[in-house]
């Protein structure tokens, strides 16, 4: 199962992907305590494509986000966002990469508490010492829907509210990919749709590349492309999904590994 | 029950660990200042007590109640007939007295009051059992004398040199025979004792023939109780026999009250130590069990009443305090031991260390019930949470407002306090130190207490200087510190402590140092100075007798005389010589004139006048034992009473000899013809006595001041002891608030902050609490040394407040290098955070 219809070839990176693994490994631990949570995983993600990662718990889709954004080390293959490759780069390069190439999106929402949301929005800007494009902040802030409450702190935002100060956080500094790690986890369903709803404008109408790791087969659903992961392996994907056929696949899925 | 809180303490290891290491720094500090103290109080008496074992009994005139002058003699005669006792083995008759002996340089052996000179009084077999020689005999000529082992060792002294040795009679030249060791009973540590042989010793420091003091040494089998009856039988009117043991009980209870006032300081740092302890232990158990609302919450979920849960958060409590207090305990004894060997001095060697049972229940009990008391307001707070809403509340609770209550006392407070102290210490009476001291105490801890509300100020103030130097890092530092005002409160308030007593301190001790040199230096206008070095041996108005001889030179003895009444009043009066004084002691003359003197007239300080309505002109009644005449007042002079040099009466010295036939000459000034440089005229004039110190004014100055450097010393030594803590404190806390902050570490290494930036912006946090520790401190510490100032100012003319800018820097710096010190550790744990881990936690 590991149909890869979109794997770069080895000299390099197919045009239009914002990024890629190929053959990427995660290895914990040796010996009988060896765990492998991500085996041979080669995957892409287009450019201005909404992409969402699935896979039952412990399938390795949270690991794949990790080493895919940077976060995270890997034991072997390589992982590219647009023509770099992260396994040559120092702690500081790959900071460096995160700060001004990629978007993050927590399930946890991650604001500063001690700033407000305006200040949390371009907080990645100020890091790197630029003033964020005061036009496409307005924009990004006006699709969000945030513009009256930019001098609030977190604390005095419902977690909807806070969730769409992340999406800005993760959009303004126009990354070539946004991560999202369960974005909607922590969310009731009204404030996910909104959430999944900005995703996917920001894809539409902003041209920004989203890869997302959920387990919902509703936001799942707002993707462009779901590929699935199982026991740290690629095992399926699926273009233009709806959250009726995730749900199908999903529970072959569990059953396949239960 | 038990059972889930060990588990709750050992589930979480680091957090345990940081809780449990600011119990034991609290421990460690407050056993250390305790067992400090104790320790060299234990040591002090047991000098004081050693060496008596050797005698059996010892036999002395008593006392005069009126004077301390003894009632009786005791000679030669009655060392025979004790000996002849039934049960006496030996009856030793001691005299003792100031001895001086100078190294090849000139310079003093021995310190301070501890240069001693006594006899060598051998038995039958020609040794006396008193003294151990390990290279040749005792002195039994003359022109013989015997040295400590230790100062013949400091000098380079070898049997068969020739030494100058001072003493009250004058100095001479001896022949080392021999070197010795013997206990403290008889040589103090660090000072020296000279030996001569018996006839000699009596000569210089008694009577031909007479003793202070007889050592009786019992034979074998006889009871010292006994022999004591029948000593005391045979001894002349007023002297009686002490046994050994008796004696060694009453010497060291002298002893221990001498030591009354180290006790004291070490007692007030110990509460400095108990407060700094206070704020560490509370403020991190604060922080452990707020960081686990959500924990808390959990276990009422499901199922644990509030009481079960107050029931596991105490136990742990206490289980950590135990177990740290045991090694704080131990680490404290450590310290103690550190510090003894560092601040070691020849007079007070490291002893071992004392651990009272006091010590260990002090300390036991802030080790374990200040982490109760400490967890019991947080707890009480997590317990009001609803189960629900805190387990619902996935994000950090809002920072807690500073409580407006505890601002409010606070502010009342520092207000008060400062008030108080400001008006007792303008207002200044020599007894408003107390009320000054009262005052001070409420507005420190009023000023504590409003650490919390001043950080956000205080930081603001900062920003826009932080910025400039690092605006993105500087941001976050800012924020975060802001963020949870009451615990940067605790944190800086540990360092504001340690810094206001040690600014205080500098600010008074500069002013002190500044008045003393001032004061000597500016009171008198001849070259030297002639005194006894540490004021242990006795001039008379002979001693300046042979300053005769040198050509052109002008001198005067300042000749005290004590038991007047003038007037009424009871006085000294300073006999000088009315031609030379006005030319060698600066004299301020108010009204009237100091050649009055010429005329047998008595000039008066300012003070003296003040209090009794003297004026010019005025004849007053004298009388000294029974000697009765009259006096007029030629004038009177400004005077500083804390002066030493000053007298309060100057009368000339024909009038003084007329009423006391042997005064005790103070100091002689001495001008010579050569000036200031012929220091070695004025030595050789007064025989080349190691016991006269001739002293010019820069040395003078030097003396007066070095105590106040001495004790300043020690205060800083023990201070920085409390810098460490505060500085350890800071590392814990910031410890903490990175574990506490570690999603939101995370969360910024996620989205672009790399390592560096990191460890900056934890950096610049301990660097603001480190700033704002050391400015309230230091505001504290001036106003501090201000006030306790102004009570020396009122009664010491001349006091001015001198702001040691240097020291006050100095300890600034010490405390932000401190506190950058300890963001070294959670920096570096910050920098490493798990990022994935990290920005999932909830």
């Amino acid at each position: 199962m590991t149909a890869m219809s979109h794997a770069p070839d080895a000299t390099g990176l197919m045009p239009g992907l914002a990024a890629a693994t190929s053959g990427l490994s995660k290895v914990y631990g040796r010996g009988d305590a060896r765990v492998v949570a991500l085996d041979q995983v080669s995957v892409g993600f287009r450019e201005g494509e909404f992409t969402a990662i699935m896979g039952p718990s412990g399938s390795g889709k949270s690991t794949l986000m990790h080493c895919a954004a940077g976060l995270d080390s890997f034991s072997s293959g390589s992982v590219r966002i647009g023509d770099t490759e992260l396994s040559t780069l120092n702690d500081r390069q790959l900071t460096q990469l995160r700060r001004d190439r990629i978007g993050f999106i927590f399930q946890a929402f991650n604001l500063l508490p001690t700033m407000t949301a305006l200040e949390n929005i371009t907080l990645p800007m100020t890091i790197a010492g630029r003033r964020p494009d005061q036009a496409w902040l307005d924009r990004v802030v006006a699709m969000v829907g945030l513009s009256g409450r930019l001098g609030h702190r977190p604390s005095e935002l419902s977690g909807g509210q806070q969730q769409r100060v992340a999406v800005a956080r993760a959009l303004v500094s126009q990354p070539s990919i946004v991560f999202g790690d369960e974005p909607t986890g922590n969310l009731d369903s009204r404030a996910g749709a909104e959430v999944l709803g900005f995703l996917r404008d920001s894809v539409r109408e902003l041209g920004q590349t989203v890869v997302m790791v959920t387990h919902d087969p509703v936001a799942a659903g707002y993707a462009d492309r779901v590929v699935f992961l199982a026991d740290g392996r690629l095992v399926d994907e699926m273009v233009r999904p709806t959250a009726g056929r995730v749900l199908e696949r999903m529970k072959g899925l569990q059953v396949g590994v239960g | 029950m038990f059972r889930t809180a060990l588990r709750n303490v050992l589930a979480h290891k680091a957090r345990l660990l940081m809780t449990a290491f600011a119990v034991l720094l609290g421990v460690t500090f407050i056993t250390g200042s305790l067992a400090y103290g104790d320790s060299q109080q234990q040591a002090a008496v047991d000098r004081a007590a050693a060496g008596y074992d050797r005698i059996d009994l010892s036999v002395a005139p008593d006392s005069d109640p009126a004077n301390g002058s003894p009632l009786a003699t005791l000679d030669d005669r009655t060392a025979a007939a004790l000996a002849k006792i039934d049960g006496v083995r030996a009856a030793a008759g001691r005299v003792d007295g100031f001895a001086a002996v100078a190294d090849r340089k000139g310079n003093l052996l021995g310190t301070g009051d501890f240069r001693k000179g006594g006899n060598f009084a051998p038995n039958a077999e020609g040794t006396d059992p008193a003294y151990q020689f390990g290279a040749g005999t005792g002195p039994t000529r003359k022109d013989e004398i015997a040295l400590d082992e230790a100062s013949a060792t400091k000098a380079g002294y070898r049997v068969g040199d020739t030494v100058r040795v001072g003493t009250g009679q004058g100095a001479a030249s001896y022949k080392i025979t021999g070197t010795f060791r013997t206990d403290a009973s008889k040589l103090s540590p660090g000072g020296s004792l000279t030996l001569f042989a018996n006839a000699t010793a009596q000569r210089l420091f008694l009577r031909p023939g007479k003793y202070t003091e007889i050592e009786i040494t019992a034979a074998d089998g006889t009871d010292a109780l006994a022999l004591a009856d029948r000593v005391d039988a045979a001894l002349p009117d007023h002297t009686s026999a002490i046994t050994g043991a008796q004696l060694a009980q009453l010497k060291a209870r002298l002893a221990a009250s001498d030591s009354g006032t180290m006790s004291q300081i070490m007692t007030g740092f110990a509460a400095v130590a108990l407060f700094v302890a206070t704020f560490l232990i509370s403020n991190t158990f604060t922080m452990l069990v707020s960081r686990r609302t959500r924990e808390l919450a959990l276990l009422r979920a499901v199922g644990a009443t509030r009481e079960q849960v107050r029931r596991i958060l105490l136990t742990e409590a206490v289980l950590v305090g135990v177990l740290a207090s045991v090694a704080g305990i131990v680490a404290g004894a450590g310290v103690t031991s550190l510090l003894q060997k560092l601040f070691a001095t020849p007079a007070a060697p490291a002893a071992p260390v004392v651990l009272t049972p006091t010590t260990l229940i002090v300390s036991v009990l802030v080790g374990t019930v200040l982490p109760v008391i400490a967890a019991w307001l947080p707890i009480r707070r997590a317990m009001a949470i609803p189960p629900v809403a805190a387990l619902g509340a996935a994000e950090q609770s809002a920072p807690e407002p500073a409580n407006s209550l505890r601002t409010r006392i606070s502010v009342a407070l520092t207000v008060a306090g400062t008030a108080t102290a400001a008006i007792a210490a303008l207002t200044g009476s020599a007894d408003a130190r107390t009320v000054i001291g009262i005052g001070a105490g409420l507005a420190m801890i009023g000023a504590i207490g409003l650490i919390p509300v001043l950080s956000r100020p205080f930081v603001t103030l900062l920003r826009p200087l932080l910025l400039r130097v690092n605006p993105v890092h500087g941001d976050l530092a800012a924020r975060n510190t802001v963020r949870d005002p009451r615990r940067t409160g605790a944190t800086a308030a540990a360092l504001a402590i340690a810094l206001a007593l040690a600014s205080g301190l500098s600010v008074l001790g500069a002013s002190a140092t500044q008045y003393m040199e001032r004061a000597t230096k500016e009171s008198f206008t001849a070259d030297f100075v002639v005194n006894s070095p540490g004021g242990a041996n006795r001039l008379t108005p002979a001693t300046a007798e042979p300053l005769k001889k040198l050509p052109g030179v002008t001198y005067s003895p300042l000749n005290q005389s004590t038991q007047y009444q003038l007037g009424g009043t009871s006085s000294v009066l300073t006999g000088v010589d009315p031609a030379t004084i006005g030319k060698l002691l600066k004299y301020d003359i108010v009204s009237g004139s100091l050649d009055s003197l010429a005329r047998g007239q008595i000039a008066v300080a300012d003070f003296k006048a003040e209090q009794t309505g003297w004026k010019v002109g005025q004849t007053l009644p004298l009388e000294r034992n029974g000697k009765k005449g009259e006096v007029t007042v030629g004038a009177v002079y400004r005077a500083d009473e804390q002066n030493d040099l000053m007298p309060s009466i100057t009368a000339p010295d024909s009038l003084v000899a007329r009423y006391d036939s042997a005064p005790s000459t103070n100091a002689i000034l001495v001008s010579p013809e050569g000036g200031a440089s012929a220091r070695a005229d004025v030595v050789r004039a007064l025989g080349d006595n190691p016991a006269l110190a001739v002293l010019d004014k820069d040395t003078i100055a030097a003396e007066d001041t070095s105590g106040i450097a001495d004790q300043l010393n020690i205060f800083y030594a023990l201070l920085s002891m409390a810098l460490v803590i505060a500085a350890l404190g800071i590392a814990n806390t910031l410890a903490m608030s990175v574990l506490e902050r570690g999603k939101e570490i995370g969360t910024l290494r996620a989205i672009g902050l790399d390592r560096v930036g990191v460890t900056r912006m934890i950096r610049l946090e301990a660097l603001l609490v480190g700033l704002l520790g050391a400015a309230v401190g230091t505001v504290m510490g001036v106003f501090l040394g201000w006030a306790m100032g102004r009570t020396l100012q009122a009664n010491v003319a001349g006091f001015e407040l001198v702001l040691p800018w240097g020291r006050l820097a100095l300890g600034i710096a010490l405390a932000v290098t401190g506190a950058l010190l300890a963001s070294l550790w959670p920096a570096r744990r910050a920098a490493r955070v798990d990022i994935p881990a990290a920005t999932a936690a909830q």
